[in-house]
Parts: structure tokens; sequence; C-alpha cells
């Protein structure tokens, strides 16, 4: 047992980390060119760097761009080219399960050259179909609405425990980003005399992020790690790791909107942008279809409980896509 | 110095996992079916617990991660947070020699004289001794800088004075791991020392406090004009405060509080699983999922602790993590299994042996003891360049 990251993970990161802060572009295809150059995009690709970290890596590099507050179908495209397909010069978007009427949402499809399209067996890119038009989100810009004619698997479908590893190590990254400005915010904004963070009730919402973002960060990396080894709970992880980062996501948007005040909700402060793109996937992710998988691999040999998390589950279990 | 991670590993070995299988298997042999820790009616609880301490020490399972030269193996750090796990699953039968191994033998093995070490150490590693941390004072709680027992120099040894409150296992303890003030004149975290005091001399009481949180659970101690020999005291006298904090350190990460959690999950599941929709079935999995997290930011400490750091803001996380974990157990169990989380383990109707029902009624003092929820956030805040205001 060792939880700590593997020394080469950490120095990826942090070369990851450093490259985004030095680029301008928050998204579309000047982020395209640099994860790209980077060798992100490939990370979980049979040719990876690190095949026996690839999808830890892939996670802990989906945190960094969120943690960086860069926002593009990165987590989809890293996905495409795991399975040998080619994205081209650009992005590839995938669309979601999540439907109004009968048009499907394509999440961050504004920075996308490309659409995922066909069958789950063989998906292949398409360019962008004509018809698509922006969704309007308040909270959260840059998806797009696909009307129903278009024959397009949506990531859940192609590889749910992915999607939910993927959906968990972004929302760690926002609400991290969150909990960075919040605290920022917290020390520069003086009120009766004081600043915010000298004010115990505020520091104490602060802390509660920091701690809980501790675990959840962990649980994402298991799910990531124990992916790499085909491992039987695998899948489990991911769905427990997606579980909790949807309570986390909550908890940590209600502190932070509450630390900024009414400064949090313009546009000029970018909060919202962050805790809206965690509510976004939320709202792609359903908790049923997580937690129908928890249950469904539930069991244990003898007939007193196990004394540990993991060691109530069967060890050969996988997700069925939904 | 430092060591650098070359292989991330989200599992215990085999070899670790068989004597997980093994220690399990004889608490299972060993343990009575309505065993419920030590916290019950009559001494018959805390007398097993001795006996099991004295056949776990003969079989060197207290104390595997302490050095060979101080009655331990030199075993891995991980083989001690195993054992850690399956005496918390099964309802701590080590009772207050769980303090031994977790804090008072690392503080005395980091402050301790030869003395010390010749004398203590092999009992503790034998499971021959209990101890009680006598901390907390009437008008010294969360704020126990302004602690006033005395310790007044006086010969070749000190005269102690001053009441203590809230100490678990006070009333059955052989000694007392005492924080008191040496220097009269001092004020705050300033001429504090500990001393290590034989609960049998004269002068000391012991007075049970009659609570909901279990018997021999809290208790107070009075000292009245208590002659301690020099030789007791632990660490330089006056430095305490230091060697107190240090004690706390080693406290807070080293229980494994979230093994019982995991149980009780399962326990609740075991009996009302069937009975849940889906909805339920969702709280519950995030309830997994928020255990999980738990035992990982543990793991965690354990992890830091391996490569020589001393992870003190990472052990309040942890120490959060594992109460908050208990509560939100308490708050399920309410809306989910009917009248067992209320029901005592000594009424016929009771389930589990009311194993449900002490993990309920003492869930509320998880946040409580052993460092309030609020002093583990202080210590977080000003880790993320927060400053309180005193």
């Amino acid at each position: 047992m060792n939880v700590e990251l593997p020394d080469a993970t950490v120095e990826f990161a942090a070369v990851v980390a450093r490259a985004l802060m030095a680029d301008d572009a928050p998204d579309g295809a000047g982020l395209f060119g640099v994860l790209d150059e980077m060798g992100v995009l490939d990370l979980a690709g049979s040719e990876s760097a690190d095949p026996d970290n690839a999808q830890l890596n892939a996670v802990v590099v989906l945190d960094e761009i969120a943690r960086a507050g860069k926002r593009a179908p990165v987590a989809e495209t890293i996905w495409a080219r795991s399975r040998g397909i080619d994205t081209g010069r650009g992005f590839v978007a995938v669309a979601s399960e999540a439907r109004m009427a009968h048009d499907r949402l394509v999440p961050y499809g504004r920075f996308a050259l490309s659409l995922l399209s066909g069958t789950c067996d063989a998906p292949v890119p398409i360019d962008l179909p004509a018809d698509v038009r922006p969704a309007r989100i308040e909270i959260d810009h840059d998806h797009l609405w696909l009307p129903p004619t278009t024959p397009a698997p949506a990531l859940a479908q192609l590889d749910q425990a992915f999607a939910w590893r993927a959906a968990s190590a972004a929302t760690v990254g926002a609400m991290a980003r969150a909990t960075d400005l919040a605290i920022a915010h917290a020390h520069q904004r003086v009120q009766f005399g004081r600043p915010l963070a000298s004010f115990q009730a505020l520091q104490f919402r602060l802390v509660e992020c920091h701690w809980r973002l501790l675990g959840l960060r962990l649980l994402v990396r298991e799910a990531g790690w124990r992916a790499d080894r085909n491992d039987g709970r695998a899948d489990v992880v991911s769905a427990l790791a997606w579980l909790y980062a949807r309570d986390v996501g909550r908890i940590v948007t209600k502190h932070t909107h509450q630390i900024f005040g009414a400064i949090g909700f313009t546009r000029e402060m970018g909060l919202t942008t962050v805790t809206g793109s965690a509510a976004t996937l939320r709202a792609l992710y359903p908790a049923r279809d997580a937690a129908a998988v928890v249950r469904a691999g539930r069991a244990w040999v003898d007939d007193a409980p196990p004394s540990t998390i993991l060691g109530g589950f069967l060890t050969d279990h996988q997700a069925v896509p939904a | 110095m430092l060591t650098t991670v070359t292989r991330t590993d989200f599992d215990f070995s085999n070899e670790q996992e068989a004597f997980r299988a093994e220690l399990g298997q004889f608490l299972h042999e060993r343990l009575p079916d309505d065993w419920q820790g030590i916290f019950v009616e009559g001494d018959e609880g805390w007398q097993l617990s001795l006996d099991i301490c004295r056949e776990l020490g003969e079989r060197g399972w207290l104390t595997m991660a302490w050095p060979a030269a101080y009655g331990g193996q030199d075993a891995s750090i991980w083989l001690q947070a195993i054992l850690q796990e399956e005496y918390w699953a099964h309802n701590e039968p080590r009772g207050p020699q769980y303090m031994n191994v977790n804090w008072l033998g690392p503080a005395l093995i980091h402050f301790g004289t030869d003395e010390h070490k010749a004398y203590f150490l092999p009992k503790l590693a034998a499971g021959e001794m209990m101890w009680a941390q006598g901390f907390s004072e009437p008008d010294a709680g969360s704020d126990l800088a302004a602690l006033k027992c005395s310790a007044v120099p006086d010969g070749d040894g000190f005269v102690v004075r001053g009441h203590k409150i809230w100490i678990s296992y006070g009333d059955i303890a052989d000694y007392c791991f005492l924080l008191c003030r040496t220097d009269p004149t001092s004020r705050r975290k300033e001429g504090l020392s500990v001393l290590l005091v034989d609960l049998s001399l004269p002068g000391v009481e012991r007075r049970p406090i009659s609570s909901t949180l279990g018997y021999h659970r809290i208790n107070e101690l009075f000292f009245d004009d208590v002659f301690v020999p020099r030789s007791a005291l632990l660490g330089p006298q006056n430095d305490g405060w230091r060697v107190a904090m240090t004690a706390l350190a080693f406290e807070r990460s080293g229980s494994a509080r979230y093994a019982r959690s995991a149980r009780t999950l399962g326990l609740m599941e075991q009996r009302h699983g069937d009975e849940w929709d889906d909805t339920r079935w969702e709280q519950y999995a995030s309830l997994l999922a928020f255990a999980r997290a738990t035992e990982l930011v543990n793991y965690g400490v354990i992890s830091k602790k391996e490569t020589g750091e001393v992870p003190r803001v990472e052990a309040s996380a942890a120490r959060i993590h594992n109460s908050l974990l208990e509560q939100a157990l308490a708050d399920f169990a309410e809306q989910t299994t009917g009248l067992d989380f209320i029901v005592y383990g000594a009424d016929d109707h009771a389930v589990d042996n009311g194993e449900l029902e002490s993990m309920w009624r003492n869930s509320f003092a998880a946040t409580v003891t052993a460092g309030s929820y609020e002093i583990q956030s202080g210590i977080i805040a000003h880790s993320l360049g927060m400053e309180g205001r005193r």
C-alpha cells in the first residue's frame, strides 16, 4: 500500500500545470495544441509514455486542466485516441445521454472540430453536423444541442467507468480552482476592519472544501490506478468516485459562493463558470447509474461484514453500460 | 530524510491480507458473540480485555511496528495499520491499551529516558499496563493551555495538586500521562511538563462520571498533594506542551475508527438492504463512497509517515473524516433502521447486541473527543494561511 503518486506522474503533472498557466487561450484550438504537444491527449493510449499508469496519469492531468480553468472536450479526445481513433488536428466532442425534448447535449462541443458518430462498436469522427446549435446554459456556456437525427453514442455508453473517472477528475480540479479563488478572495476582502480569512465561520467553510477535496482526489486516483490494472473493482471504485464527486461538488460550490458574496456571481470573477461546469457534469451523469453498479457489486464471503469498504465488494464486477 | 515514491499501490499485499485473515480468525474465535467493547456494565469487559491483551502481547500482535529494541518487530507500518483496523472493527478488544501502541509508546520512545523505556515499554508490548490521558480540566477543555493543575518542584520530585476531568479509563488505569504546570509563574503554553504518574500513589482519587457514553468511559481524577518522583518527568521540564502536542499528533493519526464504520455499514446493509428502494440505495452508495475516501485519507497519513514526514495537517483531516463518517452513519441509521438504533444491547429486543445503538449513541461524541472538530479545523485553517483571533 502506498497512496502517494509516482514521482514520474508528479513531475508530468507539474509540467502540464506550468504549460497551462503560461497558455493564455482558455480553451479551443490553443489549448488543443498545448495538450497535444505534451502528449496529454495520448495519455491513455497503448503507446503512452507510461502504460502502467495511463489511466492514473489521465485523471491527474484532467484534474490539473480543470484546476487551471481550461474547458474543452479533453477527456472525450483522450478516450477516442485510446481506442485508436484519429481525431485530427482538434478536439473531438462526444454526445451525452442528457437531452431536452429530443435534442442531446454535446459537452463543450463549441471547441471541437468533430463529433464522434456511428455505432458504439465502431465510432468514427465526423464533421460537426450543420444543424447543431449553441445551448443556452447561463452557468456554463460552450455546449451544443445535437438534433436526434445524428447517430452518436454517448461517452457513458462507450465507456461508463471512464466517463465517471473523467467527470470526477474534472470535478476535483474545478472545485480546487473554486477553493483557490475563494481563499485568495478571503485574504484580500476586508470587512469589519478584518480580512474575511480571519473569521472562523468562514475559515471553516474553506477548511471543509480542503479536506473534502483531499479525500476525493485520492478516490479518483484510486479509480484510475485500478483501471490501469484491469482490477475487478475498478468500475465500482469509479462509481464511488463519481458519487462522492457529486456530493463534494455541491458542498464546495455552496461554500465558495458564500465566501465571495455578490461578486462571485459576476462574469468577470469567473466563479460561476467553474462551479457551473461541475453542475453540468452532475446533470450529464446521474447518481442512479453509479449507485446501481455499487449495489450490484456488493457481496462478502463471511457472515460478519468486512472491516474495509472494498472488502464488501465482489472482486470481478464489471459495470454494464447504461 | 524523505524517500521517493516509485510505485503507487492501493492494495495491501497478499502477505498482509493473509495476516489480516489470521488476526480476524483469532478475534472471531477468542471474543464472545456479544462482545461490544469494554464500555459496558460490569467488570467482565475490561477483565477480558486485559486477558486478550496479554495473549496478543505473547503473539507479538500489539506493537509490531515498534523497533525490536523496544519490544516490537520492526514490522511494516502497514501491518500495524491492519492490526488497528481489525481491532477497531471488532469493538477494540484492547480497551485502553490501544493508546499504548498509538501514541504513548511512540512518545516514550521519542522523549523517554533509558529508565522509562526499560520500565514501561516491555509492559506495553506485553499488554500488561493500562494508561489514562490527563489533559482536560474543568476550565481547560479545547483551550488546553489554560490548565491549572500544578506540580511544584519539591526536593527530588514534584507535589501535584489539581483536578482532571473527562478522563477515559481513569477508573481502571495504572498510570496517567499528566500534563501539568511546573512553573507557577508561567502562563499558557509555557512552564508545563508531562509527568508519568502512578495512579496508586497516596492522594490520588478517581471518580467515575455517569454518562450515556458507556461505563468506564469518562472519569475525574483528583490529585491532592500527590508526591511524584522526579524520575516521572517525561521530556524537558517546562517544555511539556511540545511533548503533549507530539503525543497528540501520534494519537490523531493512529486510530482506525473508520474500520468500525465499515463494519457498521455492512451490518445495516445485511439487515435492511433488501428493504431499501433505489433512492435509499443511492444514499447508501454515497455513504460507502465517503467511507472509502475516509479510508484513503487515513492511508495517506500512513504513506507520509512511511516516507519520514510528520503529517500533522493530514492527520487532522483524517480525524475529521473519521468522526464525520460516524455521524453520517448515525443519520443514515435513523432514517433506515426503525428502532434498531435506539435499543440498548442489554435489552431483549436488541439487534446485533446493540452494536448499531452503541455506534449511534457515541457518534455525537466523535467530533468532541480526542481533539474537537473545531480544533482540527483550526489546525487546517492555519496550514491554509488563515489565522484565528484569540
